[in-house]
């Protein structure tokens, strides 16, 4: 935010001082290459900006919002909140503004690399070339965000923070198979599009000439990438504090129980290996720490204001724009690594299904964490600690919570995937009896 | 608006490019979500912006700002025109777009009480009513009511001489009430989930979903949910009604049918699809009665409009003739490249900032006769599915699994017990070739999806699926039930 920009804010606020106000000021830049059929398809820069204006008047609450930002517009703002609000109801639970008056300007996490669209275009040319060269058809995308917020009010709070970040993925094709690997980092970088590259043709290649097999209980070692579209489940409906009041959880009356096997642990820390993220929530409250599940116990659920006043408790810095439907969802979810790596899980294997990723997931029940998804770029058969085949693609449905009652092993060979509202940093996991339910044709 | 889009065609083609498009698109959107009697939602929302498009040494570029002024445009404009030669650096071949004629137009969505001239007081109370008989049971735990209202004004110019105006209306409403109780979530719908039924539509269909003359049931069958019996597992005869057949539309046959997706453009992100294009006229989707058109001029459809993103005229023709693969939903890129000599027109974009994809037009399975009750009737075995509650299907379309909100068995022709939890399991063709009864037209409904998600960055769209209640043959319902009952693990 400029200068001037923090200028017509502060001249905002203290014309309104009178009625709370929060503000909400968001740029985004979105640079992405994506490739298919071994050359560039789509290639495209947005820039965004918003601006979103909460006005509490009468016990009442209306927001407003726009994608422009000036003096003029703030006003007009203004107005139109004033106007809303007069037709809103009177909510006994409005909380007033989060009032903080240590201003905190979070400016790291600058140096994105380059982005332009030739330095893209460079990186996709290395994708195809070694897509060629291994005779396969490369797919993915190439991106990067660079995005800025800003959460102040007129109770004295004034934060804003900065973040880059850069998600892209490779997925390469046979004719009878298909590998991918996706990267997550704060930067863009050559050496990172390479090794995606390198672990999706090393997987496409695997993967073919696949045998189908029954479905049924096995065995499964899951990389990291289909750990992390399990936890998004727990995380959303299990670790938010509105689902854990409203006994929708399946935390709910269970905290200090043991729910997991006693290999899980998992935290939610923003602050771990300094993810991009704001420190700060949408109420403008810094983001603690939270343990959700210490060895196999249910210790705790992440919290917005609203939520932890009817605790009695405190607030976790977990808060979406208020109000909302949704309640409190964790940021950074993490998952405490046991030892060893991928290769490990998999030598200690007599027999079992190496499952690469999953797509399309889906959730069928709250309470259980029951969930149905296929798996997809890659599932292998593992004998007597050795890949011996590639398998068709399978469905499971299966409760993530029984599952994670019969943990076998963790590896710890972590890794960052974008999770449902920020991050998940998972390692490969080994399930006994985990359950497919059908299959499919290729 | 002209002027501005002017200064966008003018400057691509001074920095080199063959051919540019340039959408200025001013957005109103309001948001009422009343939960639990409580108002969280009372959100206004205008945005406005610009995207150019281009194609420079045959290949794409686009970039969008929300600063819409001169110097932004001609700045955004030369960008597009930067990252187009970027693109063509990795190339297969040009970009060739099929042909279409300029057109000068103005179009908007009918309607018959704009919905953003109706008092917020009015809207709420609405809410407010429909919220309050939710919430009277001591097992609802969450009550929502919500509505909302969107207009969006875009300009569309081309270098081809294409200047189009248009004016999209769109309304929608619901209302779900979560039951906890017995171990157990238990939700109900009405008329749709996911914030409920929309159209493109004035305010005028809001008293007419009849919201308030429905929440007792709602509010009374998730409830009974919780003590009902778990959808048994097994094969059976299959009665689907519309508001789970729609998304069965959407998913196993909507988006198999996108070309980019056919064609590989998808394949790293959403997938690819069975219905590739040697099985274009000749491969047996589903059976002889099954008809499912595509349609951008069917009246209040959420992708009804005059023109697509690529300024080609809105369109209707088969994706399914009898059970065959008839068709697919091309935009100007894509359709060229299976030697289709004209797009038809399912070329969108989500907002001024996205590029244009191609997404599924409305899309609708023809009416067969009879009612359901008459397929009820006729079943001996069977269970009858109702409102879609989770969707899951592979990168290709084939096998899908879905579940629902509440379930009936059917035995000997009647509703025997209801059934929580259920769900079922097919692969596309044989599922569709297995549909033997599609009731008539007069319980066809026109379903909206407002909340299909494409593309990377991910862009929204919206689509109709109309449709009446169907019968579908042997199809395995109760996925998981067995297993996960007897499977060990804490819960």
């Amino acid at each position: 935010m400029s200068k001037q920009d923090q200028t017509i804010i502060e001249e905002f606020f203290s014309k309104t001082a009178q009625l709370p106000c929060e503000i909400y000021l968001t740029t985004t830049k979105i640079a992405s290459t994506r490739f298919s059929n071994n050359a560039i398809t789509q290639n495209v820069e947005e820039f965004t900006q918003g601006l979103s204006l909460r006005i509490l008047d009468g016990g009442k609450t209306t927001r407003v919002s726009s994608n422009q930002f000036s003096r003029d517009e703030l006003g007009d703002l203004y107005y139109r909140a004033v106007k809303l609000n007069e037709f809103s109801h009177p909510d006994e639970e409005l909380l007033p503004l989060y009032e903080d008056n240590q201003k905190n300007i979070k400016t790291d996490h600058l140096d994105s690399g380059e982005s332009s669209p030739r330095h893209r275009a460079e990186l996709v040319s290395i994708v195809v070339d070694k897509a060629k060269s291994a005779r396969l058809n490369a797919a993915g995308i190439i991106s990067t965000t660079e995005s800025k917020l800003t959460v102040a009010n007129n109770r004295g709070l004034f934060k804003q923070s900065l973040e880059n970040q850069s998600n892209s993925s490779v997925s390469m094709m046979s004719e009878d198979g298909s590998g991918w690997a996706g990267i997550c980092t704060v930067n863009l970088n050559a050496a990172d599009i390479e090794k995606c590259a390198d672990k999706s043709i090393s997987l496409a290649l695997k993967n073919t000439r696949q045998t189908s097999i029954e479905p049924g209980e096995y065995t499964v070692i899951l990389e990291p990438a289909a750990v992390s579209d399990l936890i998004r489940f727990l995380s959303y409906t299990g670790f938010n504090g509105l689902a854990f009041l409203e006994e929708r959880s399946f935390i709910s009356g269970k905290l200090n129980e043991k729910v997991m096997d006693e290999k899980i642990t998992i935290f939610d820390d923003i602050h771990h290996l300094g993810l991009p993220l704001p420190p700060f929530d949408f109420e403008g409250v810094d983001t603690s720490a939270v343990t959700l599940i210490d060895q196999g116990i249910a210790k705790g659920v992440v919290h917005d204001r609203s939520t932890a006043s009817k605790t009695g408790g405190k607030t976790t810095g977990h808060s979406l724009p208020q109000p909302n439907n949704f309640g409190p969802i964790p940021r950074a979810v993490i998952i405490k690594g046991g030892s060893g790596d991928l290769h490990s899980l998999i030598k200690s294997t007599a027999k079992g299904i190496l499952v690469t990723r999953f797509h399309y997931t889906n959730l069928l029940d709250p309470l259980k964490v029951t969930v149905t998804g296929m798996t997809r770029d890659g599932l292998f058969l593992v004998e007597q600690g050795q890949i011996t085949t590639a398998l068709k693609n399978m469905r499971f449905t299966e409760s993530i919570l029984k599952a994670f009652n019969r943990i076998s092993a963790i590896g710890n060979d972590h890794e960052l995937f974008w999770g449902f509202s920020g991050y998940n940093y998972v390692p490969s996991m080994k399930i006994n009896n985990f359950h497919f339910s059908s299959r499919t044709e290729f | 608006m002209k002027e501005l889009t002017d200064i966008a065609l003018n400057t691509a083609q001074i920095n080199g490019a063959q051919y540019a498009d340039i959408r200025i698109i001013i957005d109103h959107r309001e948001n009422i979500t009343v939960r639990n009697n409580r108002t969280v939602g009372l959100n206004k929302i205008e945005t406005r912006g610009f995207g150019v498009r281009v194609i420079c040494q045959g290949s794409w570029g686009f970039a969008s700002s929300s600063v819409l002024n001169r110097e932004s445009i001609a700045e955004v404009t030369k960008r597009a025109v930067e990252i187009a030669k970027a693109s063509a650096s990795v190339k297969l071949e040009d970009v060739e777009l099929a042909p279409q004629p300029p057109q000068v137009d103005f179009w908007q969505t009918p309607v018959i009480i704009d919905p953003f001239q109706v008092s917020i007081s009015e809207k709420l109370d609405h809410c407010y009513e429909v919220n309050g008989i939710l919430t009277a049971h001591s097992q609802i735990k969450v009550a929502t009511t919500s509505l909302d209202f969107w207009m969006e004004h875009q300009w569309f110019a081309s270098t081809e001489g294409s200047y189009i105006e248009q004016r999209l209306i769109k309304s929608g409403g619901g209302c779900s009430a979560r039951a906890v109780g017995n171990h157990d979530v238990q939700i109900r719908s009405y008329p749709l989930n996911f914030r409920g039924q929309f159209l493109s539509a004035g305010y005028e269909m809001i008293p007419a979903l009849k919201f308030a003359e429905n929440a007792e049931r709602v509010r009374d069958e998730a409830v009974a949910l919780l003590s009902a019996d778990e959808c048994p597992s097994g094969e059976k005869d299959l009665i689907l009604t519309g508001s789970q057949l729609y998304l069965q539309i959407h998913e196993s046959v909507g988006h198999p049918s996108e070309l980019d997706r056919v064609l590989g453009f998808e394949a790293n992100y959403a997938g690819r699809s069975f219905a590739t294009v040697d099985k274009l006229d000749n491969f047996k989707y589903g059976s002889e009665q099954v008809n499912l058109v595509a349609d951008n001029t069917l009246p209040q459809g959420l992708s009804t409009a005059g023109y697509d993103d690529d300024g080609v005229p809105a369109q209707r023709w088969y994706i399914v003739k009898q059970g065959i693969l008839s068709g697919y939903m091309t935009n100007r890129e894509v359709a060229p490249l299976i030697g289709q000599t004209s797009s038809r027109g399912s070329n969108r974009a989500d907002g001024f900032n996205n590029i244009p994809i191609v997404r599924i037009s409305n899309l609708s399975l023809l009416p067969g006769k009879g009612s359901l009750e008459d397929i009820i009737a006729d079943t001996e075995d069977g269970i009858l599915m109702d409102m879609n509650k989770s969707w899951s299907i592979d990168q290709m379309r084939l096998n899908f699994q879905f579940g629902v909100e509440l379930a009936w068995e059917v035995k000997k022709g009647k509703k025997t017990r209801l059934l929580k939890n259920a769900n079922y399991q097919g692969t596309t063709p044989e599922f569709w070739g297995n549909c033997d009864w599609i009731a008539g037209p007069e319980e066809w409904v026109l379903w909206g999806v407002n909340n299909c998600g494409k593309g990377q960055p991910g862009q929204r769209a919206e689509m109709s699926h109309g449709c009446s209640p169907a019968r579908f043959r042997k199809v395995t319902v109760g996925v998981g039930n067995d297993f996960l009952m007897a499977s060990t693990g804490v819960v």
